[in-house]
């Protein structure tokens, strides 16, 4: 069994996760606005969602049909949601040749809300393999700022974030939603200058602001190791180096994800051929 | 008044219902009684003691406001939030000697984004709670060392929010069959020293110094340490409950079994 495999490195697509109310959709939109030069396809994975503010090309709303799913089948919003998904992932190659087919580079992908849907399932990681085995695949994590406000919110939401990364070891860019709201600018403070960070923590002396301090440590391979971008998809500004930002995730994703992908690849042809040459073997003495 | 207990967490489908399930319908020597905190629970398999869905419906409320299915739970929330008298009333009709578990809602965004389940439990043990936070995860995270990372991080960001004494509890473990990969898992300490070799991929490669720095910050601050939950084995929930009861002092108040000093005073 030979597995066809080529990448398409004009391609790439975007994954687009994020706690539910961070303003994925509203990012989505912000950024096919701010693409208009290039082409690009906008793609909703979100079968939950009532309406969008954009026009997607591929959406899985108008193959499953999610109320339906819901009361057919006696599930819970949750039940459906990775029910809608898994359904989906049954017809995923029509997907990826379809995109294949198209001469868009860029795809945008909108997921579900509900992140924990998205991340822990085997749709969604199925989704998230099968994508990074045809084209360059990066993630933009997205985080509301407004949230952040408090160091250990702040640090919990950035613990996520290392989440998530490591569970699909996908290069991943981090988004700061929502910039244009006011006090925006001490979580980013916190971020690149972690003395700061320290100070914010003096005043508070509970058991977790310990654990924090210690996280601060850590702060700084973060961000030595993640691309920020720091946007308001409301007003559009922070969006002028996304092209940048997409190309240096791609390049990473050619210097580290595709390597290991082609490693495994050729674990398994090893494996096979060896499977092969055992039975001949096999065959030859049995004579 | 003191009352013990432990806030059941954890992601969708991780098994936090059969983990009260388990606990009510054994007997580990207490008298075990659960809260539903779930308001889209649908069908609940265990006696409920307090139930959330008599104050409020998820269903109902996504009805009467159009909400979706996240924005009716944070509103169900803070509906609890603002009628805890209600809450209060319910749990004053718990015995003293009762032993609560709390089977909390598993989006993480109620712990991270919003600090509606801070101040939850800020009001629980204001009303006397003695409680600890325990986290469950899947047995499929610990498919590889990645994932196992994602998990722990995972359970790190929610536990971190609650404030309190913390656990992380790995369910499902009857069906691992490999019981050499979940010992190597279980004891992290091990695990911290050998990660770093086992992985010789790139990503491993080039992540190397954040990974040891992560692994580090999980394992010194504890959280790391799994707690196995076997639901055919009763001396593994035995075992947490054990952990458990010595973070929150469960027990210490407890008279001793007088039985066979009566006895003994009866033959003198």
């Amino acid at each position: 069994m030979d597995i066809e495999f080529q990448i398409k490195e004009n391609k790439v697509a975007i994954l687009i996760i994020g706690m539910a109310g961070t303003g994925k959709t509203t990012f989505v939109q912000q950024l096919s606005k701010q693409l208009k030069n290039e082409k690009h396809t906008l793609i909703n994975l979100d079968p939950a969602v009532y309406s969008l503010p954009y026009e997607p090309e591929e959406d899985i709303r108008k193959s499953i049909n999610y109320k339906e799913l819901m009361t057919k089948n006696k599930l819970g919003p949750n039940g459906a949601i990775m029910t809608a998904l898994n359904l989906y992932s049954l017809q995923l190659n029509q997907l990826i040749e379809k995109i294949e087919k198209s001469d868009s580079n860029i795809q945008i992908i909108d997921t579900p809300g509900q992140i924990e849907v998205f991340t822990w399932s085997a749709s969604g990681n199925l989704i998230s393999q099968t994508l990074s085995m045809s084209m360059p695949t990066i993630i933009f994590y997205v985080i509301d700022i407004a949230r952040c406000q408090n160091p250990n919110s702040f640090m919990s939401n950035l613990l996520f974030s290392c989440s998530i990364f490591y569970k699909f070891k996908l290069p991943m860019v981090i988004v700061f939603n929502k910039c244009d709201v006011a006090d925006s600018k001490q979580p980013l403070e916190w971020l690149r200058n972690y003395d700061s960070f320290t100070e914010a923590l003096k005043n508070k002396d509970t058991y977790l602001s310990t654990l924090s301090k210690q996280m601060v440590l850590t702060l700084e391979e973060f961000y030595n190791n993640f691309t920020v971008l720091e946007v308001s998809s409301l007003t559009g500004q922070g969006f002028e180096k996304i092209n940048e930002v997409i190309a240096t995730a791609k390049q990473e994703y050619m210097n580290i994800t595709l390597v290991d992908i082609q490693k495994r690849m050729n674990d398994q042809k090893q494996k096979n051929y060896d499977k092969q040459i055992n039975q001949i073997t096999q065959k030859i003495q049995n004579l | 008044m003191f009352y013990y207990g432990q806030l059941v967490i954890g992601p969708a489908g991780s098994g936090k219902t059969s983990y009260c399930n388990i606990l009510q319908e054994g007997s580990f020597k207490r008298n075990i009684q659960v809260v539903n905190l779930d308001p889209a629970a649908e069908y609940i398999p265990y006696k409920c003691a307090i139930d959330i869905r008599e104050l409020i419906c998820l269903s109902d409320v996504m009805e009467e406001f159009e909400y979706g299915p996240n924005g009716g739970l944070v509103y169900c929330m803070e509906y609890l939030l603002q009628n805890w008298d209600w809450m209060q009333d319910q749990l004053n009709n718990i015995a003293q000697d009762d032993y609560v578990l709390f089977d909390c809602p598993g989006q993480i965004e109620l712990y991270s984004h919003i600090d509606m389940m801070r101040k939850l439990t800020q009001l629980l043990v204001n009303s006397g709670f003695s409680i600890s936070s325990v986290y469950l995860v899947d047995i499929n995270f610990i498919e590889d060392d990645a994932k196992f990372l994602s998990g722990l991080l995972m359970a790190l960001s929610a536990s971190m929010t609650l404030e309190l004494p913390a656990f992380t509890v790995l369910s499902k473990c009857d069906l691992m069959k490999d019981k050499k990969k979940l010992k190597r898992y279980t004891k992290l300490h091990k695990f911290n020293e050998e990660s770093e070799y086992i992985n010789q991929d790139e990503f491993s490669k080039t992540y190397k110094s954040f990974t040891s720095g992560i692994s580090e910050l999980v394992t010194s601050f504890g959280i790391g340490r799994l707690l196995c939950l076997d639901t055919t084995d009763d001396e593994s929930i035995d075992n947490i409950l054990g952990e458990i009861d010595y973070a929150i002092q469960f027990g210490d108040n407890l008279e001793p079994d007088d039985k066979l000093y009566d006895q003994a005073e009866q033959q003198l």
